[in-house]
């Protein structure tokens, strides 16, 4: 009986784990991640252009060896011992070589952008994105963090199928080429792993929020506006109403507990949609009182992840319904 | 992903391969992200001797996702509280500048929070006798490089914010630390400045000759 039982659970597990990680898909959510990631990476180099020498140079504000020796410091204080951290920006030392070097990365993450070499591009902006968060490690927050893993998996699926420089040129070359791209297994395996990390990660947050009493007495909204310098708009006189006070309440409840039940009930086909909805309201709403415009972003970006190609496909076609001078996603 | 999908496009080899990577990664990733809040020691050991560090930091996959983005009233500066590194600086032509980091960046609010960041990163580190005059040192550095300074001051605080939820008074400025910024023969050195006396110098950084518009 236990054999048996023991055997059935071994098959059940095979596979439903070859289902979940290999039943080929469409690549078109892949593709519209890598646009997405790409457009907001290109951007956070952008953001770098005023800072190269401050941040990245070696006289800078974070001096190599100061940088080490504080990411050491950390590392120390939580039993660790070594680092394995990467930047070529470790080896650059004049001014020349930094402007060159940022130039070359911001050409190659807007090629990742559109399309162009994905399979190469996409490795190497990856590897770009790296760099500089390693680089500039003790002033990064948890955007980088999001954007890099992001980044990471799309690497691993075919994300210039759609949307890209790259099936512009394939079509050109051959008009006879199929309207759609091939399933793929690999795209399945980059979006599973963009949820399943992207899950864990809601985990860690909802398990950290629930250290804190202001995310259990309704007040953490509130708080976030105050901290925060970056907020977009200023509803801290919300707090000296009884419906302000309430509106700040429910706002930080109803984000408590998207997180609680996001990673259990987004794998949920009746479910999913309501927690894709709820989850883009809030991050929509988060940058307002906290300034964290790219975090929310990322978090935005990583969502569309759970969204299916065919549901995609619709919401294209009813946007070029509505639009009929639109380009049809999957021409 | 559907229930009628076909069947996978990989070899059965290849895929065999690709499932213990799988099992490998998302095992590291389980150890990196429970490793880094109060880890146990079994999850120390495996972090450390399993080679599951040497994947994941190149890769920035070591952090712990624990993002609470506040923490509501902070009495110290190792909380969310906003901090501040000021530094007025004496020019050659007898003029003084005052940097305040962070400083304002409408709309490119990933600048604005990277400063945030090092300021929050410096004043965190003050108490420290090995580390508090670090970000200070390097920061004088730089900005004596750009300007040509020859001396100033340089202060590091963070703001008190109210401890009663939805009474927004009450905010206090603290500085925390405060250096004066002495500029000779191309060296910069801080020297610490407790209450109303003069300690040794807390840091001494060499301005490097090569920067372009250093000036000794």
């Amino acid at each position: 009986m236990i054999r048996s039982y023991l055997g059935t659970l071994v098959d059940r597990f095979g596979r439903g784990w070859n289902q979940f990680w290999f039943s080929p898909s469409d690549p078109l959510t892949v593709s519209l991640l890598r646009l997405l990631t790409g457009l907001l990476a290109t951007w956070t180099l952008v953001t770098y252009t005023w800072d190269l020498d401050r941040l990245l140079g070696a006289q800078g504000f974070i001096p190599l060896a100061d940088l080490k020796t504080l990411v050491d410091q950390r590392d120390l204080q939580s039993g660790l011992s070594g680092a394995y951290r990467f930047s070529y920006f470790d080896y650059l030392t004049t001014p020349g070589q930094l402007r060159a070097a940022h130039a070359v990365s911001i050409a190659v993450v807007a090629a990742y952008t559109l399309g162009l070499f994905s399979r190469v591009t996409s490795v190497a902006a990856w590897f770009i994105m790296l760099s500089y968060f390693h680089r500039t490690a003790i002033v990064t927050s948890q955007f980088e963090a999001v954007l890099v893993f992001l980044m990471l998996y799309l690497c691993l699926g075919p994300s210039g199928a759609y949307l890209s420089i790259d099936r512009w040129l394939k079509r050109r070359r051959s008009p006879a080429a199929a309207t759609l791209a091939p399933l793929s297994s690999a795209a399945t395996i980059s979006l599973r792993l963009i949820q399943v990390h992207t899950c864990a990660m809601i985990v860690m947050m909802v398990l950290a929020k629930m250290y804190g009493d202001v995310w259990w007495n309704g007040t953490a909204m509130w708080w976030m506006m105050l901290n925060s310098p970056e907020r977009i708009v200023d509803l801290r006189s919300w707090g000296s109403h009884f419906l302000g006070k309430y509106v700040l309440n429910a706002w930080t409840h109803a984000q408590v507990l998207l997180e609680l039940l996001f990673p259990v009930l987004v794998w949920q086909r009746w479910a999913r949609p309501l927690m894709i909805v709820w989850a883009q309201t809030m991050w929509s709403l988060l940058p307002l009182v906290s300034g964290l415009v790219s975090f929310s972003l990322a978090m935005q970006i990583a969502m569309i992840a759970f969204v299916r190609p065919d549901e995609l496909r619709m919401l294209w076609a009813g946007f070029t319904a509505r639009h009929p001078d639109a380009e049809p996603a999957a021409s | 992903m559907a229930p009628d999908a076909p069947a996978s496009t990989l070899a059965p080899g290849v895929q065999t391969v690709v499932s213990f990577l799988l099992f490998v990664h998302l095992f590291a990733l389980a150890v990196g992200i429970t490793s880094n809040e109060s880890p146990s020691e079994l999850e120390t050991a495996l972090r450390n001797r399993t080679g599951v560090r040497a994947y994941l930091e190149p890769t920035m996959m070591d952090l712990s996702y624990a993002f609470t983005f506040t923490y509501g009233p902070t009495t110290g500066p190792g909380g969310d509280t906003q901090a501040w590194v000021e530094v007025e600086l004496n020019l050659p032509d007898g003029t003084k500048r005052t940097e305040i980091i962070p400083g304002t960046f409408p709309y490119l609010r990933q600048r604005a929070r990277r400063y945030e960041s090092l300021a929050r990163r410096a004043v965190t580190m003050i108490g420290n006798p090995t580390f508090e005059s670090m970000i200070p040192a390097a920061i004088v550095n730089r900005l004596v490089a750009e300007t040509g300074a020859t001396g100033g001051t340089v202060r590091c605080g963070w703001r008190q914010l109210p401890v009663v939820p939805f009474q927004p008074t009450g905010e206090q400025e603290h500085t925390t630390y405060q250096a004066r910024i002495l500029v000779s023969d191309g060296a910069v050195e801080l020297f610490k400045i407790e209450s109303a006396s003069e300690s040794a110098p807390t840091a001494e950084k060499k301005a490097d000759q090569k920067i372009e518009g250093a000036t000794p």
